[in-house]
């Protein structure tokens, strides 16, 4: 210790200096990690919805702030067009926007792509950074910094962080935490300036991503706990009202929230509460002034009639069409099979599948045992208001487990909630760890101590306990690691637009036909050209390709994507008319029957028909259906085989072997030889055809000529 | 191995200087156009009358195999001067000329505006001759874009036919004595061809000649119709990026926008048939060939919606060789956009000036070396380190722009110096000549970047340093009180009142609703 320069002596700087080297790593752990796809891929966007931001980005980085903001989108929802600026969570892509503005401001001419690519890594790291901050708040320091180094590497929020995966999502849990981070300092402090910088955190995060909802609703129900357990304070009164009030003003300043956060279902309950609060605030201080007895006669009277025009004026608003009812999500996530009855296109989503354990397990690993010993910690160190042990972090804990338990929650109704809950459980799990080795070490410290051997221990051989204890909680620390690395690199990396498999000797084969056909409608059709293709490929042929298209993943207009599902689950003649309706020029579409592709348009047929049927009831799903099963073979229902989807998929199909010892026609995907081989297209032709047919596309013919 | 220019002679481009009236004025009236072409003519009859010279042998051989034809002369004159006329057709096709005597010797040929005579429109330039009153002349000119693709759409598995036009004699403002022409196709399937007796066709060569004593600008159209499926491989917009690091490397960026020039596609692409006969569509083109510059490394291939894993380079090739599928194949009239790139070591392509060592010479190939490439625009930025001065570009051939700009990037403060320079009609002949970019740099500005980032980091720690050892905080640090114990009470009778409330709510609900009595056990 004498040979260390003067400095690193005390011991306050060397924990300082150890602290700042732990975060250090971590901050750079949890970039790092996030970038498997870049190294094993390229740097690329991912998916699909980060390819609207991504274009949204570039547009903002082009255009200016102003003129995105008034963006009227005409390439996309044709003939509708979309109005940008007013219909985004404009936050990702000012973020973006920004931090490519001031890097190129200081001459450090990093493209646009590759902000994009690399935002939600970086965003990882700082919410490791956060995490820290809101684990040291209800705990202590070595929470924080073990709250951190979980985070930095838990899968469930990996899933939405990788480089390229640049969404909403990526900053927003972030942004999330921050919020929660500050807010419960500000709840410990009663300060206003805390509470001022959790309301432009929260702002930050409406900007952000819907899941402001989430925020919006748990501080108030976590408001309410602390009243209904008894601590309600001058403290929690401050904090409140601030974020309400100021917060509920800046989330209006968002175009796309506007005047939702006072009139929708989502934000009455903050309201209430903001409400509650004042009556309970104003209560008690009548209370000082009156007897028991008159004071209660006045409560009596006063709450009662309060509650029912309360009552009648809310039920009113809503019956009046002021206050708008719930959106179909958010019933959704209330009853998790409301979609799956009434909105076919919510169910349609796979990541708003309810949860199976597996994916919780895969998604949290140890922190799904950790969760609920952390939650039985949280709740072990409750002290009541004015308890000499009650340090101020008794809210912390109080907020950590409404948090924790209502997340717990959405993340079983909805798989894509994981996102959420993988946050809280990192706290959770780093405060059961904390306090586990907290009372584990003490023995193992003890021993050192001389003469005092095992003197105050509670059960025999407490030492050796406390040390297999102690291992077994390494042990399981490197397993979850190991398996987040596994995860992160197996399952979460992949860019899905570029698709890779092994071949029997092991090379690798990469499937490059997406942007092989984007990049044909880009570089071989007119630039006005109206490409017709199911939803889920809007974001992407209008990123990628930059033609107009008729939908796309901005799932809110049922109607048309139910015209669209209707063409192509009718026949050729009769979605002819619904084309050229539409001056659609060219169709789209994904197939995998040569290649083995399970998610293309055959197997995603079956939502065309329900969404189609939707709108129109003349489309039933049952005639798709042989005896109940959806067969593409020569069992198949003669509608199906005589769809334009059929015969999109599988012209010229038919005379073409895929398969040893396998008849031409031989789907790889379903596995059947497929039952209509023998047709002709009248109004549309082929025009171009991947490599390994992923993707086809079709252009509408020209009307004839009379008389031809 | 250092080519440095010969800083005497005069910068091109120099030529256009005869006709500059006619192509002013001339967009006012026809009329005054006609007038001036007619007094240009005289001017060069007069010129012609001036150095009078006879060709005593011409032979010519055309070379038609590929998308760009190329005419190589080989002219015996006899005469006394020192500028000769040469005279092509098509000037505005002619992506490249060079005129040697047959010994090899470069020698200046200056343009001299296009013109007509007896109904053929030709280019005219001026050769300086060496001395001496005869002489052989080896004349290359390459065209782009003569042949047409006939008939312009074909289907996906038919083979591409293209015509050739041009004159059976060659066109000359002097007598010839003797000519021959030779043309080479690419197959031995003509279509049709135009006869000028004696004219013999053996497989894939056709004979025109020999023709003896021609007068001077004789007419006689000449139209071969044979079968060409070579890539039509047009870049309608070429951008080279060369940017340069004293540190050693030099970075260079291609970006390509192709289209294929060829027969188009007539009926509609078939992938089924296409894939079961690659051959079967001869009109194609399925792969590209770069040729890069030796010492070539770090190779990338993608266009701006990623990278393009289609590709395969063989750098211990020479020259190291990149092979490359573009994203889609292309058909007539399809096109593809992309980028390719790598970084070359500066020792192999930078130089220092023996004489004045501040000087540097940068020597590059003008465009990239892409098979079968003809390119219609092409644009060179060079991005020079900065703190260079006296940026200067030298060129044998002429340059239709040349500008001087500024480029920021990583550290950089007062910016780079950049070098645009854009030229139309270029086939990669060109990198056979010196081309070359200099300017002045001292060494000591390598140093700026290191010093900028040490300082920076250097004033961080400072601050850090400073900020830690000073007390900022106004008055003493704020002890949170913890609330009195009173109060708490008080917050306990507002709980009290709360339950109190919940208790009211229920029983009114209760007694509302009148749930079963087991529900009172709750």
């Amino acid at each position: 210790m004498d040979s260390l320069p003067g400095i690193f002596r005390s011991e306050r700087n060397q924990e300082l200096l150890l602290r700042i080297l732990i975060l250090a790593l971590i901050y750079v752990i949890a970039f790092s990690t996030r970038l498997y796809s870049v190294l094993r891929y390229e740097s690329v966007i991912h998916e699909f919805d980060p390819y609207f931001n991504f274009r949204s980005t570039q547009y903002l980085v082009n255009e200016g702030f102003y003129n995105f903001l008034n963006w009227f989108d005409e390439g996309s929802w044709y003939p509708l067009g979309r109005i940008v600026g007013g219909t985004v969570y404009p936050g990702l892509m000012i973020t973006a926007a920004a931090v490519y503005w001031v890097l190129n401001f200081f001459n450090i001419t990093i493209n646009i792509r590759n902000v994009c690519v690399l935002l939600a890594p970086w965003f990882a790291s700082n919410t490791a950074m956060v995490t820290y901050f809101l684990a040291k708040e209800v705990k202590n320091t070595g929470t924080g910094l073990l709250a951190a180094a979980l985070i930095a590497i838990v899968p469930g929020y990996v899933s939405r962080s990788v480089a390229g995966s640049y969404d909403n999502e990526g900053i927003a849990i972030f942004t999330l935490l921050l919020t929660y981070a500050m807010w419960v300092k500000s709840v410990k402090t009663g300060s206003l300036l805390w509470s001022g910088l959790a309301t432009l955190a929260y702002f930050y995060m409406v900007s952000a991503w819907g899941g402001y909802i989430f925020i919006i609703n748990l501080i108030p129900l976590y408001v309410f706990v602390l009243l209904v357990s008894g601590r309600y304070s001058s403290r929690l009164y401050i904090a409140y009202c601030t974020f309400y009030t100021i917060g509920t003003l800046l989330s209006m300043q968002i175009t796309f929230v506007g005047f939702q956060a006072v009139q929708s279902s989502e934000h009455m309950a903050a309201f209430g509460m903001f409400g509650l609060l004042q009556i309970y605030a104003f209560l008690n201080w009548v209370h000082a002034h009156l007897s028991n007895e008159s004071y209660n006669r006045f409560f009596n009277v006063s709450v009662a009639s309060l509650v029912g025009f309360l009552a009648i004026s809310f039920t009113a608003a809503t019956a009046t069409g002021y206050i708008s009812p719930w959106t179909g999500r958010f019933y959704t996530l209330l009853d998790p099979t409301y979609a799956k009855e009434n909105i076919p296109i919510i169910a349609s989503v796979s990541e708003h599948q309810p949860t199976t354990w597996a994916s919780f397990f895969f998604d949290l690993h140890v922190l799904v045992i950790l969760f609920p010993a952390g939650l039985y910690f949280c709740f072990k160190d409750i002290k009541s208001l004015g308890d000499v042990k009650d340090d101020n972090r008794t809210d912390a804990k109080i907020f950590i487990i409404c948090y924790g338990i209502t997340s717990v929650y959405f993340a079983g109704v909805m798989v894509r909630l994981m996102l959420v809950l993988a946050p809280i459980t990192c706290v959770v799990g780093a405060i059961a760890i904390s306090s586990t080795l907290e009372n584990y070490m003490k023995p193992l410290k003890a021993k050192k101590t001389p003469g005092g051997k095992n003197a105050e221990g509670t059960y025999p051989m407490q030492q050796e306990v406390s040390f297999a204890v102690i291992a077994g909680l390494v042990v399981i620390l490197i397993f979850y690691t190991f398996h987040c690395s596994w995860v992160t690199s197996e399952a979460y990396s992949s860019p899905s637009i570029v698709l890779a498999a092994k071949q029997n000797d092991g090379s690798r084969i990469i499937f490059d036909d997406f942007r092989e056909a984007y990049r044909w409608l880009d570089m071989n059709t007119a630039p006005n050209a109206r490409v017709m293709s199911w939803w889920d490929y809007g974001y992407q042929i209008s990123a990628m390709a930059n033609r107009t298209i008729l939908v796309d993943n901005n799932t809110w207009n049922n109607s048309h994507i139910a015209q669209v599902g209707k063409a192509m689950s009718a026949t050729e003649d009769n979605a002819i008319k619904i084309m050229r309706s539409l001056h659609v020029d060219y169709v789209l579409i994904l197939f995998g029957g040569l290649t083995g592709y399970a998610s293309d348009d055959i197997n995603k047929f079956l939502w065309m028909v329900r969404i189609a049927g939707s709108t129109d009831p003349s489309i039933k799903e049952e005639q798709y259906f042989t005896n109940g099963e959806f067969r593409i073979d020569a069992g198949g229902s003669p509608v199906m085989l005589n769809s334009l989807m059929y015969k999109m998929c599988f012209w010229r199909f038919g005379d073409l072997y895929t398969e040893h010892n396998k008849p031409p026609g031989w789907d790889r995907v379903r596995n059947v030889e497929i039952g209509n081989k023998d047709f002709t297209l009248e109004h549309i032709e082929e025009v171009y055809t991947t490599q390994h047919w992923l993707v086809r596309i079709y252009k509408v013919k020209d009307v004839p000529n009379r008389g031809v | 191995m250092l080519h440095l220019c010969d800083r005497s002679r005069p910068r091109v481009p120099d030529c256009i200087i005869l006709d500059q009236p006619h192509t002013t004025t001339g967009m006012r009236s026809t009329s005054l156009l006609l007038g001036l072409i007619l007094f240009s003519s005289a001017l060069i009859v007069a010129a012609a009358d001036y150095d009078t010279f006879t060709n005593s042998k011409i032979k010519r051989r055309i070379e038609a195999s590929t998308a760009t034809v190329k005419h190589t002369l080989a002219i015996d004159y006899k005469g006394n001067g020192n500028k000769y006329h040469l005279t092509l057709l098509n000037p505005s096709k002619v992506a490249y000329l060079n005129v040697t005597t047959n010994l090899g010797q470069e020698l200046k040929t200056t343009y001299n505006g296009e013109h007509t005579t007896n109904g053929l429109t030709y280019g005219s330039y001026l050769v300086e001759l060496p001395s001496g009153d005869s002489g052989k002349l080896k004349v290359i000119a390459i065209y782009s874009h003569v042949l047409r693709p006939f008939p312009e759409k074909i289907a996906q598995n038919e083979k591409q036919l293209v015509i050739f036009e041009d004159n059976h004699y060659i066109v000359s403002p002097y007598e010839t004595t003797e000519q021959t022409t030779t043309i080479d196709l690419s197959s031995d399937r003509i279509e049709s061809k135009s006869e000028k007796s004696p004219t013999s066709a053996n497989g894939k060569r056709i004979t025109y000649g020999a023709y003896n004593n021609i007068k001077p600008f004789s007419s006689s159209p000449l139209k071969v119709h044979f079968e060409n499926n070579a890539p039509f491989l047009t870049v309608k917009k070429y951008l080279r990026l060369v940017e340069i690091s004293h540190w050693g490397n030099i970075a260079i960026e291609d970006s390509f926008d192709i289209t294929h020039t060829g027969a188009k596609l007539k009926t509609n692409f078939n992938r089924a048939e296409y894939q079961r006969n690659q051959n079967g569509a001869p009109a194609h083109i399925a792969k590209m060939k770069e040729y890069l510059p030796n010492g070539a490394v770090d190779v990338y291939y993608r266009d701006n919606i990623g990278n393009i894993s289609t590709s395969n380079f063989n750098e211990n090739a020479k020259p190291p060789t990149l092979e490359f599928q573009p994203r889609t194949m292309l058909f007539g009239g399809w096109r593809i956009q992309f980028e390719n790139g790598y970084n070359l070591p500066s020792d192999k392509y930078l130089f220092r000036d023996n004489q004045d060592s501040s000087r540097y010479v940068l020597n590059v190939p003008f465009v990239a070396q892409l098979e079968d490439a003809v390119y219609d625009e092409v644009e060179i930025k060079f991005i020079l380190p900065e703190g260079v001065k006296k940026a200067e570009i030298s060129t044998p051939f002429s340059l239709d722009s040349e500008t001087i700009g500024k480029h920021y990037t990583y550290l950089d403060t007062s910016g780079r110096t950049t070098i645009t320079i854009t030229k139309r009609n270029v086939v990669a002949d060109y990198n056979t000549k010196p081309f070359q970019v200099s300017y002045h740099f001292s060494r000591s500005s390598l140093l700026q970047e290191p010093i900028l980032l040490i300082s920076t980091w250097f004033s961080f720690f400072v601050f850090v340093m400073v900020l830690s050892r000073f007390q900022f905080r106004i008055g003493k640090p704020v002890v949170v009180v913890p609330p009195p114990a009173a109060k708490g009470d008080q917050m306990k009778t507002g709980v009290a009142q709360l339950g109190e409330l919940m208790r009211l709510l229920y029983s009114s609900t209760s007694s509302l609703l009148a749930y079963p009595s087991t529900s009172k056990q709750l």
